[in-house]
């Protein structure tokens, strides 16, 4: 009747990014590096051995989304390539 | 009280308790939700199967008794939320609400039954036969990639690479089939969106997994997960980490200043941060959080 009792672990993970982990905007200060070398070798290896699902997270656009230190840098809202 | 139902078929309600019902088959029992049925299996969202008992209380090895959390709840949420934390507990094998005292009792163990007019009785049950489903996804595009959802209790997975490159330029392109065989009966649901709330329909009869088409995308309007979010890996903020943060540039005020403040020193820092912060080890113990409380244990 009682049998073992088993949960799921986790199967989704977010990963948020900012836009220098994908273009590489001269004028920015973002570092633009490996990010996506690192982000492919975590999300590959999720994928295939649990079967997880994957949502990316942009956290910024080039020139700044709304004045957060989220959406570039603090004050800067112009959200526009440089 | 728990009502008692000809039907083998249970609606329960998603987050919202206004959640309307509805159900899949045959004489269904529509009412308000959530709403548990006797002598039925209900299955959580996480997997867990319960046995449903109503004016029955059991025998056995009790872990503690501790008063219901909501004290307006009707049983039938009394119920739900005793078997909830019993979820959470890693020996907890029934729970049982007596609506006399209000409370919450849980068993590491289960004797034998008796009546008892005021108590509603729940024990993770696992006799039904295991389904089996093929599930398949694909991933694409860059800001979301998918692959087939594995049951904690998978016994094999196999993957293998069906298709070539999918559309757009994200990480993963290619198709990913998985062929997935489940231990329990935790996919026997059916997810449905109804109104602003969503209606989770269970019956405790089906065997199809949750299947998506080769190639399908993953509908997250519906997708049930248990997530986690990686914040301070490849985006950093102060709040996330002070000590890292504070080592390197405790004055900036934001990632572009704390590189800009580092100088040519941001991309070595970063650089190593990335390949340590988040590694497959990390998705390993990720993978394993809540499996197998009770593994080997009868």
């Amino acid at each position: 009747m009682i049998n073992t009792k088993q949960l799921t672990g986790i199967d989704t993970l977010r990963i948020p990014t900012t836009y220098a982990a994908w273009v590489v905007v001269p004028s920015s200060q973002l570092y633009h590096g490996n990010q996506q070398t690192y982000l492919k070798t975590i999300t590959d290896y999720a994928i295939q051995t649990y079967g997880m699902r994957v949502i990316l997270g942009l956290h910024s656009l080039p020139g700044g989304v709304n004045s957060l230190d989220i959406g570039e840098a603090l004050g800067h809202d112009s959200m526009q390539l440089l | 009280m728990i009502t008692t139902a000809v039907s083998p078929t249970l609606t329960i309600g998603g987050s919202s308790a206004s959640a309307s019902a509805s159900a899949t088959s045959g004489a269904a029992v529509a009412s308000s939700a959530p709403n548990l049925t006797c002598t039925q299996v209900y299955t959580n969202s996480r997997g867990v199967s319960y046995l449903i008992l109503c004016n029955t209380n059991y025998g056995g090895t009790i872990i503690s008794t501790q008063p219901a959390k909501h004290k307006r709840a009707t049983a039938d949420d009394a119920l739900l939320n005793c078997l909830q934390d019993c979820d959470y507990m890693s020996d907890c094998v029934a729970t049982s609400y007596d609506s006399t005292t209000t409370t919450c009792t849980f068993f590491s163990s289960v004797g034998t039954p008796y009546s008892a007019e005021s108590v509603d009785f729940a024990m993770v049950d696992n006799t039904t036969a295991s389904s089996t489903g093929s599930t398949s996804t694909s991933s694409s595009g860059s800001t979301v990639s998918t692959a087939a959802s594995t049951d904690s209790s998978v016994s094999s997975t196999t993957y293998a690479v069906a298709g070539g490159s999918a559309a757009g330029q994200g990480l993963q392109t290619s198709l990913l089939t998985a062929s997935t065989t489940y231990s329990t009966k935790a996919t026997d649901s059916v997810y449905t969106s109804s109104n602003a709330s969503t209606t989770v329909t269970s019956t405790s009869t089906a065997t199809t997994a949750t299947a998506l088409s080769t190639g399908a995308y993953t509908d997250w309007t519906t997708y049930v997960g248990n997530g986690v979010n990686m914040g301070n890996w490849l985006e950093i903020e102060q709040s996330n980490n002070q000590y890292f943060w504070n080592l390197h540039a405790p004055n900036a005020s934001d990632e572009w200043t704390w590189c800009e403040t580092l100088g040519s020193e941001c991309g070595t820092v970063l650089e190593d941060h990335y390949a340590t912060a988040v590694t497959t080890k990390d998705i390993d113990t990720l993978a394993s959080v809540g499996q197998c409380f009770r593994c080997g244990k009868k």
